[in-house]
């Protein structure tokens, strides 16, 4: 997002808004479906999401990836959805669709797999510093090169490995406690 | 013992040359560590699929974000369930916290005017600080039961 991109976005701007939801959406919803298991409460979910996006726009700086700002402010929705219970029950209406999808509940309680959920993920996206989320997002979810995620950022190329490695080693730890 | 690969080998590790790709492979079959990073990173990875929304999703988004706006400009136009959201009452709490104080403060003296006793200055400044603390309670639950809630529903 370009810096006057970004001017307008905490204004909130109509035309921008409407650019953002068109372009992020599905890839926000593919996340919101392996967050709750169902398509209606993904949409709920991406939904709130963008409404939160807006009350919280002076928060977004503006300099790195916008998708990964939203990732946070939608897990930020997904943990106020988990506590009215929304996950609980569409999570057990999925499992009871597929009772074959063990993995999904054995992750949840913590049981013998020890690879992180969507959810963890998440989690520990949200816990690194700007810097680190730009780079993660950029790097790791949208599949950028290092020349490519240096020039959005307006970083050296070298600032962006050392940042990807202290993100990854720090969403390791993270996953690991 | 072999070092770990670095991540950026790991990202790219199916578009890697045979030649760095098996030292790396052979490795993350032996060490955990590596393993459960390359999952993450796989999954990270699959954050790149999208899912075409439902039929008029977007336009009910855009629907809720122009209620949103329309909140911040007027806060008294924004309903949810039929009741009305009162917009932040400033002047009333500020009313209400000076009545507050004045009363406290009255209420404490009340019984020194009885006594025909002359209150001394500590006497005078706790009745003070009692007076302001009651005061900004009352009106902070004011303020706080006027705050318009942020959430919209669908």
């Amino acid at each position: 997002m370009t810096p006057e991109d970004a001017a307008r976005f905490r204004e909130g701007t109509d035309e921008l808004f409407a650019a953002l939801v068109t372009l992020h959406s599905p890839r926000l919803l593919s996340v919101a479906l392996r967050l709750t298991g169902d398509r209606a409460a993904a949409h709920d979910l991406v939904h709130n999401a963008w409404v939160q996006a807006f009350y919280r726009r002076a928060q977004f700086a503006g300099a790195g990836s916008f998708l990964g700002w939203m990732l946070t402010v939608m897990r930020s929705c997904y943990l106020d959805l988990s506590r009215a219970g929304a996950r609980r029950r569409a999570r057990d209406d999925a499992f009871a669709r597929d009772p074959l999808r063990d993995d999904r509940v054995v992750h949840a309680e913590g049981g013998a797999g020890e690879l992180p959920t969507d959810e963890g993920l998440l989690a520990a996206i949200a816990e690194l510093t700007d810097r680190q989320r730009d780079v993660i997002t950029l790097r790791v979810i949208d599949g950028r090169s290092i020349a490519e995620t240096a020039e959005q950022l307006g970083i050296a190329a070298g600032t962006v490995k050392a940042t990807q490695s202290q993100a990854l080693g720090r969403m390791r730890s993270l996953l690991r406690k | 013992m072999p070092s770990h690969p670095d991540y950026d080998l790991l990202l790219s590790l199916e578009d890697a040359a045979p030649a760095s790709a098996l030292p790396a492979v052979r490795h993350i079959a032996d060490c955990r560590e590596c393993c459960d990073t390359l999952h993450e990173l796989d999954v990270l990875a699959q954050y790149r699929v999208a899912t075409a929304p439902d039929q008029g999703f977007n336009a009910r988004i855009l629907d809720s974000l122009a209620q949103a706006r329309s909140a911040e400009v007027n806060p008294r136009l924004l309903k949810e369930g039929g009741s009305q959201r009162p917009a932040h009452h400033w002047g009333f709490a500020i009313m209400l916290f000076a009545a507050c104080s004045v009363s406290s403060w009255v209420l404490l003296y009340l019984g020194s005017w009885s006594q025909a006793v002359t209150p001394d200055g500590w006497s005078a400044l706790r009745a003070a600080a009692i007076a302001v603390i009651a005061g900004l309670a009352v009106a902070s639950h004011t303020l706080r039961s006027a705050r318009p809630q942020q959430t919209l529903r669908n």
